[in-house]
This record gives C-alpha cells, structure tokens and sequence, in this order.
C-alpha cells in the first residue's frame, strides 16, 4: 500500500532532507501532482512546512536564488547565472519553482514519535539549521 | 499585446520526440527531492542509440524533474540534426544551422503536440 502524502513527507523530514519538490513526494505516493501540492499546501498551513520559491535559471536550471515568499519574488527582472558565464535572463513565472521545507515544529515532532532512531541527521538539523541561517544572514551583511 | 511562454511537459516532449522520430542524447535534470545534487546532465555514450530506451535510466532520473533535452534525428537529405527544448520555458532550439525545411519541419512537430 502507497504512503499518504503526510508519512512521505515526515519520512523525508526524520531522514534529514531540508527541502523537496511536489514531484518527488507524488512519486513517493503514486498520487497525482495536483492532490500532492495540495496536500504540501494544507501541511504549510499547519506549520508543518514553509514554502520557499527558488528562481531557477532558464538556461541550465540551476536555483540562482531563493525566495521566503513568493511576493519577494522579482518578477519581470534580469537575474544572473554564474554557472552560464553570467548570461542573463528574465524572471518568469516558469522561472519560480516551489519547494518544500520541514520546519522545526515538525522536525521536533518526528523525532520524539521516532524515538530517534534515524532522525540524528534530523534532530542536528533542527538545532543547526537557525545557526547556519543567521550565519548566512551575517555573511552577507552589508556595513 | 501581453506574450507569455508556451510551456512544454514532460509527456509534450515524449511526443515531440517521436513526432521527429529523435532519440535522447542529452538528460538535464534538476533534483527533486533535497539531496546535495542541484542538476546534473547526462549524455548519450556512443555505442548507445537512445538513452530513453535505455532499461536502467529511469533509475538514473528517478528523482529529478527534467529541465531540458537534446533531441537528435537525421532528416533526409540533410543529416543530423539537434534540437534543445526546455521545459522550463518551454523554447525549442536547433542548435545546428538547418535551411528553412527543417526549421517547418520540427515546428510542424511542436504544433502537432500542442494542438
């Protein structure tokens, strides 16, 4: 029998994944695309997850930027690719990509049920995981 | 006038590729599930005529959502010739110069599965 949507995604949350796309969990679950993003959407609601938009270049794919919303989003701006010898392109919706994060809350959650085992990679990642961010909001500060 | 893109999906591209009778020869993925791996690329060896036939390569892309590909066909009279669509975008470029039969011949194809 398939794994729900939900089992999927705290699987993926005590194994240690930090983020992931609709698709792998609808493939995980043999559910269509469209019930799995919604299912995602009901978990952000809950607090389970947040959703962060990744601009992704149209040239090679790669995520130049991520965003916390998608209204941070630059839509209609020339963005550069490092790994396309700097070409630009323009920001577009095809260009925004949703994925998906654990939050603490769950992280936290998955661990007690689990009692551990397996989560290590999850539990270090809840108490790293604020740390490494305000050090990359640190090192990019500007003075 | 507002323009927007015409996108192209996976399936799109299935069909497209057996509209122009192509095979794959070049993979470009993008991680789907978290992992350390952003994209990866794979290209076709040369004792293999066509990746997508290829038994073991589902395994290879089973977590990655297709970005693009390059599509190869010969066309009679011409030779080889190479065509990269994005399913980001959902753009369709030749990537070797063609006269004007080819360039009608492969948006021919793109019309038929898009409908």
């Amino acid at each position: 029998m398939s794994a729900t949507v939900t089992e999927v995604v705290e699987e993926l949350a005590s194994e240690g994944y930090d983020r992931f796309h609709a698709s792998h969990v609808a493939q995980k679950t043999h559910t269509a695309l469209d019930e799995t993003r919604r299912t995602l959407a009901e978990l952000v609601e809950t607090g389970a997850l947040t959703e962060r938009f990744e601009v992704i270049c149209s040239n090679c794919g790669r995520t130049t930027q991520t965003f916390a919303s998608a209204a941070e989003v630059p839509i209609g701006a020339e963005f550069e690719c490092e790994s396309c010898d700097r070409e630009t392109f323009t920001v577009g919706p095809e260009n925004v990509w949703i994925s998906f994060e654990p939050t603490r809350e769950l992280l936290v959650r998955v661990n007690r049920e689990r009692g551990g085992s397996g989560g290590k990679k999850g539990l270090r990642q809840v108490l790293m995981t604020p740390l490494l961010r305000l050090c990359k909001r640190l090192t990019h500060a500007t003075w | 006038m507002h323009l927007r893109y015409l996108t192209i999906t996976e399936d799109e591209l299935e069909q497209l590729r057996a509209q122009l009778d192509a095979v794959l020869d070049i993979y470009r993925g993008k991680d789907a599930s978290g992992g350390f791996i952003d994209t990866v690329q794979y290209t076709r060896a040369q004792t293999c005529p066509d990746l997508a036939a290829e038994a073991d390569f589902e395994d290879y892309i089973e977590n990655y959502e297709q970005t693009s590909s390059d599509l190869v066909f010969d066309y009679d009279g011409f030779g080889s010739v190479r065509v990269r669509v994005s399913l980001i975008n959902g753009s369709v470029w030749i990537r070797n110069a063609v006269p004007e039969e080819i360039i009608d011949h492969v948006f021919r194809a793109v019309l038929r599965v898009k409908g």
